[in-house]
């Protein structure tokens, strides 16, 4: 192989979970250390600047207006940026703070805090933007990788097919496809939360009347969650069928087959995921691909007159 | 001489920061602060979530 690619990474509103989740590609890493020279990760390494790259990789989401200028300043000095995790494709859990202004963001935190004993706004610090806002809001994006974070086999096929030129063998399945649990047909009457009894490990959430977004989500994880007992909570935005049609809808999705599955009124859980939006819809809410779909009414839901 | 040593941003560390610190005549540190570029408001948004999904999404404030 001739010169090393070059890998740049920057991170704007996250949590750095993506860098940690290229460092679980663990001994991995090595053969794709092999094939880039890492030139900027702030994690990492004391670049400051926005060194010219092959490959440019961003983390987070749009948040400031610092993030605006950090974006611009990556896509002029890569080649080819990656949008990579759930935070720049879709905005991350911060697009929970929809349901919010940003004044009311400010002064949770600053002013109205039992635990913050000043109520000075900082104001030596980027300036906040309206909303939490996707990546490709600002730049254009070559690739987008969602997930949070990818996992490291997702990772790794990604990078290691950009970095040879082949279209990458990663599936399109949402995160049914690697769980384990059985979705059989059940007479549960009500639909129950996580904490609530016993559940069966070995049987779906839904089948059980326990809400689950896995088969309304993109699988970029292998589905630890509900291997584990946690139901699927979307952090992997939403699955291709609900990305590419624009009246499907996770609400309705879950609905029907959790319906199907159980003697659960389909409207009753309908009316569950809406009372409960602001937890369901908080990883993809900031991405237009959600929450311009028609069907997509968070405030009026969430309001109490309506949620009565 | 007066001056301003200004790190930006600090590296290797988990976020976005700054740090200024302004030194007098005498070389003495007269003043320094450590500013924290990022906010996302989980402080607000989290209310009215879920209790259950907590383990889960707090851990987003920070590294996954």
């Amino acid at each position: 192989m001739a010169d090393k690619a070059k890998l740049s990474i920057e991170w704007l509103s996250g949590c750095s979970g993506c860098e940690l989740g290229i460092v679980d590609l663990h001994e991995k890493l090595l053969a794709v250390l092999a094939e880039v020279d890492l030139v900027r990760c702030p994690i990492l390494m004391d670049t400051k600047d926005y060194v010219p790259a092959d490959v440019g990789l961003i983390t987070g989401s749009i948040r400031t207006d610092h993030d605006i200028e950090s974006a611009h300043k990556m896509r002029k000095a890569c080649k080819t940026i990656i949008a990579f995790g759930t935070c720049p494709v879709y905005g991350g859990p911060q697009g929970a703070g929809y349901a919010h202004t940003t004044q009311e963001l400010l002064a949770g935190a600053y002013v109205n805090n039992p635990t913050t004993n000043t109520d000075n706004i900082p104001d030596q610090v980027p300036t906040l933007l309206d909303g939490n806002r996707p990546l490709d809001s600002e730049i254009e994006v070559d690739i987008y990788m969602p997930g949070c974070p990818p996992h490291a086999a997702y990772i790794l096929e990604a990078l290691l097919s950009l970095l040879r030129g082949r279209e990458p063998k990663i599936g399109r399945h949402n995160v049914c496809y690697n769980c384990d649990r059985v979705m059989s047909k059940t007479e549960v009457t009500e639909i129950s939360r996580g904490y609530a009894g016993k559940l069966d490990p070995k049987v779906c959430f839904l089948s059980q009347g326990v809400l689950c977004f896995g088969s309304a989500t993109l699988d970029r994880c292998m589905a630890p969650c509900p291997k584990i007992g946690v139901p699927c909570f979307s952090c992997g935005g939403p699955s291709e069928s609900i990305i590419l049609e624009p009246q499907k809808d996770v609400r309705t999705e879950v609905a029907m087959r959790m319906a199907h599955l159980t003697k659960i009124p389909e409207k009753d859980i309908i009316k569950e995921i809406e009372l409960q939006a602001k937890t369901h819809f908080a990883y993809a809410m900031a991405s237009p691909v959600f929450r311009e779909k028609p069907t997509f009414l968070l405030k009026k839901w969430t309001t109490p007159e309506t949620a009565a | 001489m007066a001056r301003q040593i200004k790190i930006d941003p600090v590296t290797r560390i988990e976020g976005h920061a700054r740090v200024e610190i302004d030194i007098d005549d005498n070389n003495q540190v007269t003043n320094s602060v450590f500013k924290v570029m990022d906010f996302r408001g989980f402080e607000t948004f989290m209310r009215g979530m879920q209790v259950e999904l907590m383990p889960t999404f707090t851990a987003r404030i920070c590294g996954t």
